[in-house]
């Protein structure tokens, strides 16, 4: 079966036969003369239409489209290069990086410039001057040999008899 | 201030940050050598004790040296070092030692020592010490030895 909208479209041009021509203007209701008049109307429009909005025909259809792909080429903006990943990310974030990088390497060289020497290093203490304090007292500086030690060897003091706690207690000076 | 403007200071902060970070490591590390010192008690005994875990590694030095087999540790005494400021070692009636230490090439320091006893001044010496290099002072006899100072970095 038909729809409405085919068989509207076959009676506005003349094709339905009557009985179907009836029955579509008892369905769509309203006055006949009205309906009629109204398809009238329509079948005028086309047959304007037709006779008025013919496209004119292209005499070098080929050359405009030449030139009708030329201007939009002209009109279209280029697409913009690829860039490199250091401008995409921004300059800023790139130097912060590599000051980043900067700072943990020289943290690094830093610290263990100042953490690897203690144990390994063969170094011997060295005394370079020594002087009695008072007459009466010798002093002098031995760099014991093969020895890690350095020693002020200091003569001339008095025995000092035990008490530790002369030796432990008391305040700085 | 606007957030482009911060954008743009942020690497300058970070040169700022790094730098001194670079000239602040070695005064951290500084500020962490410690410089100990002991005053011992030297004996020769029969059947020596162990010498106390803060001589162990000199005290065969210290045997070699000054001829004892057995040393005790009287008192002692640690502080950390800066730079060129003045330290009180060993207080005691007795026995005291100044100490003013300036930091050197890596880990050596140049240090001003001054031993007194009570209030004389003993004896004044200048010494360069790296660590675990220690300087003896040998001091007057006491009881039935010996007493030595001993000082070194840690």
């Amino acid at each position: 079966m038909k729809s409405l909208e085919e068989r509207y479209n076959a009676w506005i041009d003349g094709e339905l036969p009557e009985a179907e021509a009836a029955r579509l203007e008892a369905e769509l209701g309203g006055d006949p003369a009205a309906l009629r008049a109204e398809r009238q109307s329509i079948r005028h429009l086309g047959g304007l239409l037709r006779e008025h909005l013919e496209a004119p025909a292209l005499a070098n259809a080929g050359f405009f489209n030449h030139q009708l792909m030329q201007r939009i080429a002209a009109q279209t903006p280029a697409p913009a290069p690829a860039r490199p990943f250091w401008q995409r990310v921004g300059w800023r974030l790139a130097l912060s990086t590599a000051l980043g990088g900067a700072v943990a390497a020289l943290a690094l060289v830093a610290l263990t410039r100042e953490t690897t020497l203690p144990d390994t290093q063969p170094y011997q203490a060295h005394l370079m001057e020594t002087e009695p304090g008072e007459p009466g007292i010798s002093a002098v500086a031995i760099q014991a040999g093969d020895e890690k030690l350095a020693v002020v060897w200091i003569d001339g003091l008095d025995y000092v008899p035990a008490d530790p706690k002369a030796l432990t207690t008391g305040k700085h000076r | 201030m606007r957030p482009s403007s911060l954008r743009s200071g942020f690497p300058v902060v970070l040169l700022a940050a790094t730098l001194l970070l670079f000239c602040a490591a070695p005064m951290l590390k500084a500020q962490g050598e410690v410089i100990w010192s002991g005053l011992v008690y030297a004996t020769n005994s029969p059947a020596p004790q162990p010498p106390p875990a803060q001589l162990a590694r000199c005290a065969a030095q210290l045997t070699r040296v000054f001829g004892y087999n057995q040393f005790e540790l009287i008192n002692e005494q640690q502080r950390h070092m800066e730079d060129r400021k003045e330290r009180w070692l060993l207080p005691g009636k007795e026995f005291s030692l100044r100490v003013s230490g300036e930091r050197e090439e890596g880990s050596e320091y140049l240090f001003r020592l001054e031993l007194y006893r009570k209030d004389r001044l003993l004896v004044r010496t200048k010494a360069r010490l790296g660590a675990e290099s220690p300087i003896a002072f040998r001091g007057p006899l006491y009881d039935r030895g010996q007493l030595i100072i001993v000082l070194l970095v840690k």
